[in-house]
């Protein structure tokens, strides 16, 4: 398909920037910061000119990764209604699917980083990916795996299942 | 990156995932992930509690139907393809995914103290299983095509699938069933002589021939279910139960009989005594025996109409059509003062 759009007649992008709580900025775009209900709730109130946001409890390397998630998550949305709008078969939604599952495919303590964010920020879809994950991680394990994978120390007194 | 490192040595990191958070991890465990995650640590058991399970007994096992994924909601208690069955607890009235591929195309015709579960299957196949258990979890039964109403199966084919037909005793006639009414139907209650699943242990069923009794004993030489012959006046048996070191048949008119002989070694001795005879006022539609405050007591229900409805080659009764009515009668009240036993019937609205 041929461009059928000029790119110096598209408006500039209206951007956003994030700060992490160890100080950096990430300058991201309007709709890529909107996937944050928080951010969405407050947006329309807060002058143009002044669309920082202060994210206190997030990290920069976790703001990367939720980042570049959010940006996937658009670019993908746009691809899938595209194909859905011209009737041509798409597989995008298999594989964001996947795409998803390679994201998440992260060491535990990257997997509490990502949750707590996807919580404090409210990416609903995240949020979900990182529950069915922690669920899936604890799916099939004995307490003890769990701890180990968790890094989690045992304070109970007694485990029912320790003499199975 | 070197940022990452300075937190990948906190412990316990669990403990400041928020609560409402952890609330929907917990919410897509299955059950024994979640008897699991329970004793992980203190912060894991008072999340998961109210699940901490000696205070969720009884569970009630009802069709698991998933609400994350699949908003398709089905009211069908069919069996079929079912490997996820939910368990209902009466505490906080929530359900709880468990995930029993053993049960897959089973029905459970009974449930005994322990976990223990009979089930049956189409293809005749007849086990006590116990998801309670990390091993020896299944006990193969006898067949249903060795109880003693079963008089054949029959292979059809028809359009080319094969299916199988079993030629049932009723009223002195031989009749055919299809083989998901034959699991759906044929075994009406089981009773068991012990929690524990050993040598000795019988476990008795009403069986749909007749609604008479058979008995399996595990370990014995027989490897058949044995019927106990039926007493005068033995009509046609509702309700099942095992107090007290003996087994217990409440009939279609209230009367309770219990089964002697069992201790025999020889299965052919046993036999059905009445022991109360039927309670006064009207027939009722269904009765139970049960045990309640270390008593035994006959449950009568009165059912008018009795709405069936056909389908998934059994019947079921309507899910929202609640018995107007039960009456509680003491048997052993009625044994001890047989003339004023009338006032001593209570009548409770359900």
């Amino acid at each position: 398909m041929k461009d059928s759009f000029n790119p110096s007649i598209e408006p500039p992008k209206k951007t956003v920037t994030l700060v992490s709580s160890d100080g950096y900025d990430f300058e991201v775009e309007e709709e890529v910061a909107l996937e944050s209900q928080v951010i969405k709730d407050g947006f329309e109130d807060k002058a143009v000119d002044d669309r920082e946001y202060l994210l206190f409890n997030v990290h920069s390397d976790t703001l990367e990764l939720i980042i570049k998630y959010c940006e996937k998550h658009v670019s993908s949305r746009k691809s899938i209604s595209a194909a859905a709008a011209s009737s041509s078969s798409s597989n995008g939604e298999e594989a964001l699917k996947e795409w998803d599952e390679h994201f998440i495919s992260v060491d535990t303590n990257t997997l509490y980083d990502i949750l707590m964010a996807a919580d404090y920020l409210n990416i609903k879809s995240l949020l979900d990916l990182a529950i069915q994950k922690v669920a899936d991680t604890i799916h099939g394990r004995s307490p003890e795996q769990i701890r180990k994978k968790f890094n989690i120390e045992n304070d109970s007194i007694i485990d029912p299942w320790a003499s199975e | 990156m070197e940022k990452s490192m300075k937190v990948a040595c906190l412990k316990n990191r669990l403990e400041v995932v928020p609560d409402h958070v952890l609330e929907l991890v917990i919410e897509r465990l299955c059950l024994p992930d979640l008897y699991r995650f329970g004793v992980v640590s203190k912060h894991c058991k008072s999340v998961c509690d109210p699940l901490q399970f000696s205070d969720h007994l009884p569970w009630l096992i009802v069709p698991f139907i998933n609400n994350i994924n699949n908003s398709t909601p089905t009211s069908s208690m069919a069996f079929d393809d079912t490997k996820d069955v939910g368990f209902f607890s009466l505490r906080d009235g929530k359900v709880y995914k468990a995930e029993l591929p053993e049960l897959s195309n089973r029905r459970i015709c009974g449930s005994f103290p322990g976990g223990w579960l009979m089930t049956v299957h189409e293809n005749s196949q007849v086990q006590l299983f116990n998801p309670l258990r990390s091993s020896s979890r299944i006990i193969h039964l006898p067949p249903l095509t060795n109880f003693p109403g079963v008089v054949d199966t029959i292979e059809r084919n028809e359009d080319g699938v094969s299916s199988r037909f079993y030629m049932v005793s009723v009223c002195s006639r031989d009749v055919l069933r299809s083989s998901k009414f034959m699991r759906d139907t044929y075994i009406i209650k089981v009773a068991m002589s012990s929690s524990l699943v050993s040598e000795g242990t019988i476990i008795m069923a009403i069986q749909a021939t007749n609604q008479t009794l058979a008995f399996y004993r595990i370990g014995g030489d027989q490897r058949v279910w044995t019927p106990i012959a039926r007493a005068v006046g033995h009509g046609m048996l509702h309700d099942l139960t095992y107090y007290n070191g003996k087994f217990y048949a409440v009939h279609n008119g209230g009367c309770v009989f219990i089964v002697n002989g069992l201790e025999e070694t020889r299965d052919t001795s046993t036999s059905l005594e009445k022991i109360i005879h039927c309670p006064p006022g009207d027939i009722a539609t269904q009765h139970y025996v049960v045990e309640s405050s270390d008593d035994l007591l006959v449950v009568r229900r009165n059912v008018s109409p009795f709405p069936l409805i056909m389908g998934h080659g059994g019947i079921s009764l309507e899910p929202t059509f609640i018995p107007p009515t039960t009456k509680f009668l003491n048997p052993r009240l009625i044994i001890e003062f047989p003339l004023s036993s009338l006032a001593r019937i209570r009548e409770e609205p359900l």
